[in-house]
């Protein structure tokens, strides 16, 4: 800009300098896919168990289902931190989330041990929370996927409060497949076309 | 399209690296060296000298720390710096109205 350049190029240059960085981390939905993983376990796993009327273990399937989604999360946030920049859509959308997956635990755990929550309104109730947080990382990165799927999790929940039997289970299991697992796919394969791209 | 004023824009920001640098910092919490190297394609001399003005003039700040041991220099945005971009821009937009 010493060498005569205008107001205009340096205020485009400005915008896309910008517009880079917000786009140096994208989400590329492994957390999502692998939560979902876990989480369509322990559904199908609760499922069957009360099917079969073991009701003991079920408290252990989540305690260690929640466990392992909490090691995958730590993995994926420090495998983030070694990018050497953190966005501040990033720091918006690692603090909704890591408060959805302490709130999510606590309403499953203290509302059913204290019989405060139905155990078969767990699982709306947790699809309203994931359907907030769907929403919220929708504005953040200004993306139609996210924004859908919060509206796809937010009527799959409500839906849910009419469903007062173990077949809850199942179809949060087939929820968090098609409103979690699929679209994550959808964002990794569209993550890794970027990188391929970009070299 | 109008030319600059050099008069009226902040001399500190107003270079291509120091601009770019502010650019970036702006819309992140903060950038470790290489990163900024890498978006900016700047060599590690001329970034530094650069950063080290935005330093001086307390437009940006530095936390160095170690991860896995090896040592990082993470830039971030300080208030002031923050309230000269905007006052630069806010210039340029007056520029290009002119």
């Amino acid at each position: 800009m010493e060498h005569n350049i205008s107001a205009q190029e340096s205020l485009d240059y400005i915008k896309n300098v910008i517009l880079d960085s917000k786009n140096i981390i994208k989400e590329n939905g492994a957390a999502a896919i692998l939560w979902g993983i876990v989480i369509v376990t322990a559904q199908i796993t609760t499922f069957l168990l009360i099917q079969n009327k073991i009701y003991n273990p079920i408290p252990w399937v989540w305690a260690a289902a929640i466990s392992a989604g909490w090691t995958v999360s730590l993995i994926i946030s420090r495998k983030e931190s070694k990018t050497g920049v953190v966005t501040r859509t990033l720091k918006i959308d690692s603090a909704i989330w890591s408060s959805a997956l302490v709130v999510m635990p606590i309403i499953g755990f203290a509302g059913t041990y204290t019989g405060m929550i139905s155990p078969f309104a767990i699982n709306p109730i947790i699809a309203l929370i994931l359907g907030s947080s769907y929403y919220v990382t929708g504005v953040v990165y200004s993306d139609k996927v996210f924004k859908t799927i919060s509206f796809a999790w937010w009527i799959g929940g409500t839906s849910l409060f009419w469903v007062n039997n173990h077949y809850s289970f199942l179809i949060f299991a087939a929820m968090m497949i098609f409103f979690q697992i699929v679209p994550g796919l959808i964002l990794y394969t569209r993550y890794k076309k970027t990188e391929v791209e970009n070299g | 399209m109008a030319d600059f004023d050099p008069n009226a824009l902040d001399e500190l920001i107003h270079s291509k690296l120091r601009l770019g640098i502010m650019s970036m910092l702006i819309s992140v919490e903060y950038a470790e060296f290489t990163v900024l190297k890498e978006k900016l394609q700047a060599t590690d001399g001329n970034l530094s000298a650069n950063l080290r003005k935005l330093e001086e003039a307390e437009y940006v700040t530095v936390v160095k720390t170690f991860v896995e041991r090896k040592p990082q220099s993470r830039y971030s945005i300080t208030d002031k710096g923050k309230t000269a971009f905007e006052k630069y821009i806010a210039n340029l937009e007056k520029l290009i109205k002119q």
